[in-house]
């Protein structure tokens, strides 16, 4: 395995949790599927359907998002939000990245 | 969207039954919204390039069904390293209740087995320890039950006196030869008719019998020391002496044997004075290459005793 391979392999591992993180933060306000990986990607945080999907429905099942079907623009979609619990979690994970990021930040500076 | 309906069908048989109902409505639902998205972009009816790129989007219908699956591997990576130890464990201690049975059904019944018959037994056995063991971790796995000795370990629990990590091949080779020895030694592991026929008859001669209990007793402790070693996995200041003891005796014993005269009675037709004197050779000459290989790992220990790198 050359280096790019292992770079690649690790940055897949901490994507992985960031970007639950980015799902729950972006989750703040409502979207639905395809709004919210626009609005990820726009963010630069690109991620693949295959990959956004089953994530946003596992975070629902855990409790954490709270979803309703609605009509918009003459067509029914599923609108995700973040529900009570789930901004609990997402205010204790921000503050765990953020005193991570820090110490990163401290030991690479 | 024909194309769509073939991708969840594709995706379908990679899901468990109870799993379809639940998760293909909602695959389906994201597929149409993306496809929808798209074509509104782009200001038009959706077509099946539009589908087609989508579908490129959520990737193999393998890798879709198991992102949505509950749990991605039978014996995960925090469990993994218990289950390698468990099953090194569990296999030393079967494969060594199976040698102490075999001795005693041969004194009590006079039981015996052919090499081949020992070696598919032995097979079945691992791989009888291996599914269950397997099975018992599997069913941890998805419990979500931990081992108390592996996730709950403190530094106490570490045992004292550890000199060195073992050479695991070295006492597998130990210890498989001296479970071999000990069955054929005690008349459980029979040669006969595994040879194709020579018309020459090899039996002991009468300069063993005085070493019957003797060698039982050293090959017994020898093997029983080599599965402890193979369990914990480090040598400790006691085991190694243990070894040291036990392999001087066996090369002791080997010696004494060397000037015991004939080892062997020879019967053939075909053999001459000097076809039986050679044999005799090389019987002497095994005893005295085994000796060697005896001897080489009694350095090896005493090298780890004085604490020098091995």
């Amino acid at each position: 395995m050359d280096a790019e391979e292992i770079a690649e392999k690790l940055n897949s591992e901490i994507r992985r949790g960031a970007l639950v993180l980015g799902v729950l933060g972006q989750l703040r306000n409502e979207h639905y599927g395809y709004s919210l990986r626009k609005a990820l990607g726009d963010h630069g945080l690109a991620v693949e359907e295959g990959t956004l999907y089953p994530l946003v429905r596992r975070l629902e099942k855990q409790g954490l998002l709270t979803s309703e079907w609605r009509e918009e623009d003459k067509r029914r979609k599923r609108f995700y939000r973040l529900s009570e619990n789930g901004e609990m979690v997402y205010r204790q994970l921000m503050s765990d990245w953020d005193r991570l990021n820090e110490s990163i930040a401290r030991i690479t500076g | 969207m024909e194309l769509v309906q073939s991708y969840l069908n594709e995706v379908s048989r990679f899901l468990a039954e109870e799993q379809r109902k639940d998760v293909l409505p909602d695959l389906r639902d994201a597929i149409e919204e993306e496809v929808f998205a798209v074509s509104e972009e782009a200001g038009r009816e959706p077509t099946e390039d539009d589908e087609r790129a989508v579908l490129a989007g959520f990737g193999h219908p393998l890798k879709v069904a198991n992102r949505y699956q509950p749990q991605r591997s039978l014996i995960g990576p925090e469990l993994y390293p218990a289950y390698r130890q468990t099953l090194r464990v569990v296999l030393s201690t079967v494969l060594a209740g199976f040698l102490v049975v075999a001795l005693v059904l041969a004194h009590v019944q006079d039981w015996t087995i052919g090499p081949w018959s020992l070696f598919w037994t032995g097979i079945e056995i691992v791989l009888w320890v291996a599914f269950i063991v397997t099975l018992v971790f599997v069913a941890t796995e998805y419990s979500g039950e931990r081992f108390n000795w592996y996730e709950n370990w403190r530094p106490e629990m570490i045992s004292p006196g550890t000199l060195g990590v073992i050479d695991r091949s070295d006492v597998l080779t130990n210890l498989v030869s001296e479970g071999v020895f000990l069955l054929w030694w005690n008349d459980v592991l029979v040669f006969q008719d595994f040879f194709p026929a020579f018309d020459v008859s090899l039996q002991l001669s009468p300069a063993w019998d005085a070493y019957g209990l003797p060698l039982n007793a050293l090959f017994g402790l020898s093997f029983l020391l080599h599965v402890y070693v193979l369990v914990t996995g480090v040598w400790r200041r006691q085991a190694l002496v243990a070894e040291v003891a036990l392999f001087v005796a066996v090369i002791a014993v080997g010696v004494v044997l060397l000037f015991a005269g004939d080892l062997v009675l020879v019967e053939g037709e075909f053999l001459n004075e000097h076809g039986v004197a050679n044999v005799q050779r090389v019987v002497k000459v095994t005893i005295l290459v085994i000796a060697g290989f005896t001897a080489w790992d009694i350095w090896i220990s005493v090298k780890m005793l004085l604490g020098r790198p091995i």
